[in-house]
């Protein structure tokens, strides 16, 4: 079927009045930014608590760099994520034009995964280190091992979607 | 000469009084407003959402979501814009703005003709349905300014209007609006 680039201005008038009224609002439900500020809030006081709640367990590793190490690493996580709740929840979308918003979009997912690729370094060594001091124990290594692997499958597929979507939005 | 005490809760009974009241009128009005705006421009969000939308269940969250910021942010408008100009930002910016959810170990159903017999009237010929059908799937092809700026084109928006929802010239505007219409024909004369 031939697409006349003239035609279509009538075409989509045409179309717009041949719409059917669709559902009325939902007011109950939550809109994808509203969401995404949902899961950042919930990210970043986890990750905040994570400190205090570890604290016996890093005090029973006696290792000072390693319970130091995660601490910096659960609070630089902390940050991150309410630094972003701040742009996504700033966000004006009946105010500010399309482009900005876009924009603002696009840099908080490049910043979010920026972190991610410096943060996983960081704690790829964490684990390392946490391995290497309890290598005696097998079972423990295996444990750490396989929570690990199923954390890498996970985040690899997070990746990808993440990747898929940002790659889209760089056409501009 | 009543009590002070009295006096004090007269005065509080009063002020509640004027505050529930004063909310319940306002929420009506609220409410009058977005139902004026949904009864206009529901085809028109329809339309726009079904220009991003890549799967049924991505049009009706766009939809709906859409439908929710205009609600929450209705009390803001202060009307310096037309209605429907202020309809476009709220959409577009919720298009634009908008984050697949994912569905662990389901796809989502893609548009098809289907879907378009059940969204559009049942008077429409099945000619005209592909007719839509090839126009939405060509605009939403391009990236997303582009198929904004074409969007308020094809609405017959002007210029000024479209680069002032954008956040671009007017030159600007001008510029990308033809880009998209070269890649249109381009992608309309590959279909061929």
């Amino acid at each position: 079927m031939e697409m006349n680039i003239d035609e279509m201005k009538p075409q989509w008038q045409s179309a717009q009045k041949s719409i059917k009224p669709g559902q009325r609002l939902d007011s109950k439900r939550r809109t994808s930014l509203q969401r995404l500020a949902d899961r950042y809030r919930r990210f970043a006081w986890l990750a905040l608590l994570m400190i205090p709640l570890n604290l016996p367990t890093l005090y029973r590793l006696q290792s000072l760099w390693l319970g130091l190490g995660f601490a910096l690493i659960m609070a630089a996580a902390s940050i991150m994520d309410f630094y972003l709740l701040e742009r996504i929840t700033s966000t004006d979308l009946t105010r500010m034009p399309v482009r900005d918003v876009l924009f603002r979009i696009m840099d908080c997912r490049k910043k979010h995964m920026t972190f991610v690729f410096l943060a996983i370094p960081c704690v790829f060594l964490w684990i390392f280190a946490l391995v290497y001091l309890y290598r005696p124990d097998e079972y423990f290594v295996i444990g750490v091992l396989s929570g690990g692997s199923i954390g890498l499958l996970i985040g690899s597929r997070v990746l990808y979607q993440f990747l898929r979507d940002y790659r889209e939005a760089l056409d501009e | 000469m009543p009590l002070p005490w009295a006096l004090r809760i007269r005065r509080l009974m009063s002020c509640l009084m004027a505050a529930v009241c004063g909310d319940t009128e306002k929420q009506r009005s609220l409410e009058g407003r977005f139902n004026e705006l949904f009864c206009r421009h529901n085809n028109l969000i329809a339309g726009i959402c079904l220009s991003f939308a890549r799967t049924r269940e991505e049009f009706e969250d766009l939809r709906q979501d859409s439908l929710l910021n205009i609600w929450n942010g209705i009390g803001s408008f202060r009307g310096d814009s037309s209605a429907s100009t202020w309809v476009y930002r709220v959409v577009l910016n919720t298009c634009v703005s908008y984050k697949r959810r994912w569905h662990a170990g389901k796809r989502d159903e893609e548009i098809c003709m289907e879907f378009y017999r059940e969204l559009f009237d049942e008077s429409s010929a099945t000619e005209e349905l592909e007719r839509y059908e090839l126009m939405y799937r060509l605009i939403s092809a391009l990236p997303p300014i582009d198929k904004s700026i074409l969007l308020m084109w094809l609405d017959d928006k002007r210029y000024e209007e479209i680069a002032e929802v954008i956040g671009l010239s007017r030159d600007a505007v001008a510029s990308r609006l033809k880009r998209a219409k070269d890649r249109l024909a381009e992608m309309a004369s590959f279909r061929t």
